[in-house]
């Protein structure tokens, strides 16, 4: 038999259609609430009433769009999300960067400075990864009460700091164990200290888990509800608590619309960082799933 | 003045102990080669010398330093390694002057020292790559120029070659050789190699279970190994070993005793003279060996051949001797064909003869 008779997916086969057919389905299924979201969010609430969900709109209209951002009410103000998406975004920077920072020079003396204990400290925060959040809710409430920092911004983002730890010093220690502990002796010989190695050899060298790591954090800060609902003070509830104030506000009469594209506008951050970095974050996965 | 000086050494991973009480004295301006298979504690020795590795006892001094304690960086040692360990994301020029920059040298002076280095190893167009666009040996030669860029007292080199193909090794196993000539520092070289070892060094130690067997020089080490290990650990192909006994008679010389043919050790230089028959091992290399006619008067062992291998230059003849199997190194062709009977001639005085129990020369 040739090597060309053998390629199946050149013919149709039974098989050929059913694989097809279950991706459609599945792609419909995924793809059919965005739809619906997308194309209410462009009608008004007189069309919403008249048609069907799945009808486009008839004269796309952006006043949902403009409401959600900037005139919503969210409790008792009225200043739409716009004011939720700064809040976000100034807790979302710093957690970031904090984070990833910490959890790379973590990874990095998990991984090449065998310092004592270290073996111990590294399940230690591991076992922090595998608890549950809620058990650490009160005990931090307690703690940032009696410091006098609850329900400030500071809060919140030592907050995500702190639990972004585990996971960042998971990826990072796995990483910088692929790379080769000669370039570590060598810079060491050469006369690098920690901070230097750490800086001129490790850092250049982390790009691809770097990215993984960011897009890790910004998913997880940006998408987070509880804790910015709890430590976040009424001042600076982030993002996705502002959105569920609007859906959830009962006076007068439900903006299906209007809620539509507030959601919409919440997704947009991991979405877009999705659309640009997908590529880089599989990669990373299964680089570090080789390596590590 | 020793160079380098370790005294005492130990160092365990935990219950398990790598270098047990070793003392190495290296002399200034030596090159002194660590040969052993691996695991036999060559580059655990090499890293605790360079200070990558504490010790658990023992002290090492350099240049009549205590430097036992101290940070590796401020010993005045540089390193080659096997993988080169090269800063991936850096230029050439970077990843020489990389230790200068750590330790504050002005840029101006920092890059005349680069250059200079770079002028001295032929590497000055390669000075903005990445070692990701350089072959293996030009990699080598800047793992070698960041060595010589820090005007280390002592360099050190961790199975550089390891990682080339044969020809390239050669090439630079002269080209160290050379480097060695030209800057005259201490060297201390790990390998496995033998030819490596036997080429390069002015001392090899052999190393075996963290121990040294036998530190000397090359030819020492090749004609008096000194015990049954280091004998068989070098030279291609193999020391013959044949088993049998020592006899010694009140008067005249001692005599070796197989069970099938025995014959004197006249000329045979003693560590110490026998006074007593004990079980021996006898070992001779395969080239001197010479092959003679069954039935002349100086064969001193008759032997079968049993097939031969032609190398080019030489040729190796396998025999059996009364049930034990004898290569025989001889120049040009093999001159002789499986099956045929012949004898074997050789002086006593180049056979190294090992005690059977404890396997040290006599």
């Amino acid at each position: 038999m040739s090597i060309s008779e053998r390629r199946p997916w050149k013919t149709v086969s039974p098989a050929r259609i059913g694989t097809y057919a279950f991706l459609l389905v599945c792609a419909l299924f995924f793809a059919m609430p965005l739809f619906i979201m997308l194309m209410t969010s462009f009608k008004t609430m007189e069309e919403i009433r008249s048609g069907s969900i799945f009808s486009l709109p008839s004269a796309p209209d952006l006043g949902a769009w403009v409401k959600a951002w900037s005139a919503a009410c969210t409790g008792v103000a009225c200043d739409g999300i716009s004011v939720g998406f700064w809040n976000s975004v100034r807790i979302l920077i710093p957690s970031v960067i904090l984070s990833v920072l910490l959890g790379a020079v973590n990874g990095y003396a998990l991984a090449h400075w065998n310092f004592r204990w270290a073996g111990i400290a590294f399940g230690l925060l591991m076992t922090g990864a595998f608890i549950p959040h809620q058990v650490y809710v009160y005990p931090l409430v307690q703690l940032f009460a009696w410091s006098g920092t609850f329900g400030t911004l500071a809060a919140i983002i030592a907050v995500h700091v702190i639990f972004g730890m585990p996971v960042m010093t998971l990826i990072f220690r796995n990483y910088f164990v692929s790379i080769p502990e000669e370039i570590f002796k060598a810079a060491r010989m050469d006369g690098a200290g920690f901070w230097w190695v750490f800086f001129a050899i490790m850092l250049p060298m982390s790009t691809p888990i770097m990215i993984v790591a960011v897009i890790w954090q910004v998913t997880g800060i940006w998408n987070d509800f509880v804790l910015g609902l709890i430590f976040a003070g009424r001042e600076n509830l982030p993002m996705t608590v502002q959105l569920n104030n609007i859906v959830n506000s009962q006076f007068g009469e439900r903006e299906y619309n209007v809620d539509m594209a507030a959601t919409i506008l919440t997704a947009l951050v991991p979405l877009v960082l999705y659309f640009i970095s997908g590529r880089w974050f599989v990669r990373g996965i299964a680089a570090g799933a080789v390596k590590g | 003045m020793s160079s380098v000086s370790v005294k005492n050494l130990e160092v365990r991973f935990g219950e398990h102990a790598v270098l047990k009480n070793l003392d190495i004295d290296i002399k200034s301006g030596e090159f002194l080669v660590l040969l052993g298979s691996s695991g036999c504690g060559k580059s655990t020795l090499l890293n605790t010398i360079a200070g990558l590795i504490e010790p658990s006892g023992g002290t090492i001094s350099i240049e009549d330093r205590d430097v036992t304690h101290e940070d590796p960086s401020k010993r005045g040692l540089a390193m080659v390694f096997q993988s080169y360990a090269l800063y991936p994301k850096m230029s050439v020029r970077g990843n020489l002057g990389f230790s200068l920059r750590v330790n504050r040298v002005p840029k101006a002076e920092r890059n005349k020292r680069v250059e200079e280095v770079a002028r001295f190893l032929q590497i000055t167009e390669l000075l903005d790559r990445r070692p990701a666009q350089l072959s293996g040996g030009q990699r080598q030669r800047v793992a070698i120029g960041r060595a010589l860029v820090r005007e280390a007292k002592v360099f050190m080199f961790d199975e550089p070659l390891s990682n080339l193909d044969a020809k390239l090794r050669a090439e630079l196993r002269v080209e160290i050789k050379r480097l060695h000539r030209s800057v005259g520092n201490t060297m201390i070289y790990v390998t496995h190699d033998q030819v490596e070892a036997l080429t390069l060094a002015d001392r090899i130690a052999v190393m075996k279970d963290g121990i040294i067997q036998q530190l000397g020089s090359p030819e020492d080490i090749y004609d008096r190994p000194r015990n049954r290990y280091v004998a068989g650990f070098i030279g291609t192909p193999r020391m013959n070993f044949i088993g049998g006994e020592l006899l010694v008679e009140q008067q005249g010389v001692p005599m070796f005793k197989a069970e099938a043919f025995g014959f004197s050790l006249e000329g045979y230089d003693f560590e110490k003279y026998p006074t007593q028959a004990s079980a021996v091992e006898l070992g001779i290399r395969p080239e001197l060996l010479t092959i003679v006619d069954a039935d002349h008067a100086s064969a001193k062992v008759r032997a079968t051949v049993d097939l031969t291998e032609m190398l080019g230059a030489e040729s190796i003849i396998w025999c059996d001797v009364a049930g034990q199997q004898i290569a025989v190194l001889v120049q040009g062709k093999p001159g002789v064909k499986p099956g045929d009977t012949i004898g074997m001639a050789f002086d006593p005085a180049t056979a190294s003869l090992f005690d059977a129990a404890s396997g040290l020369r006599l």
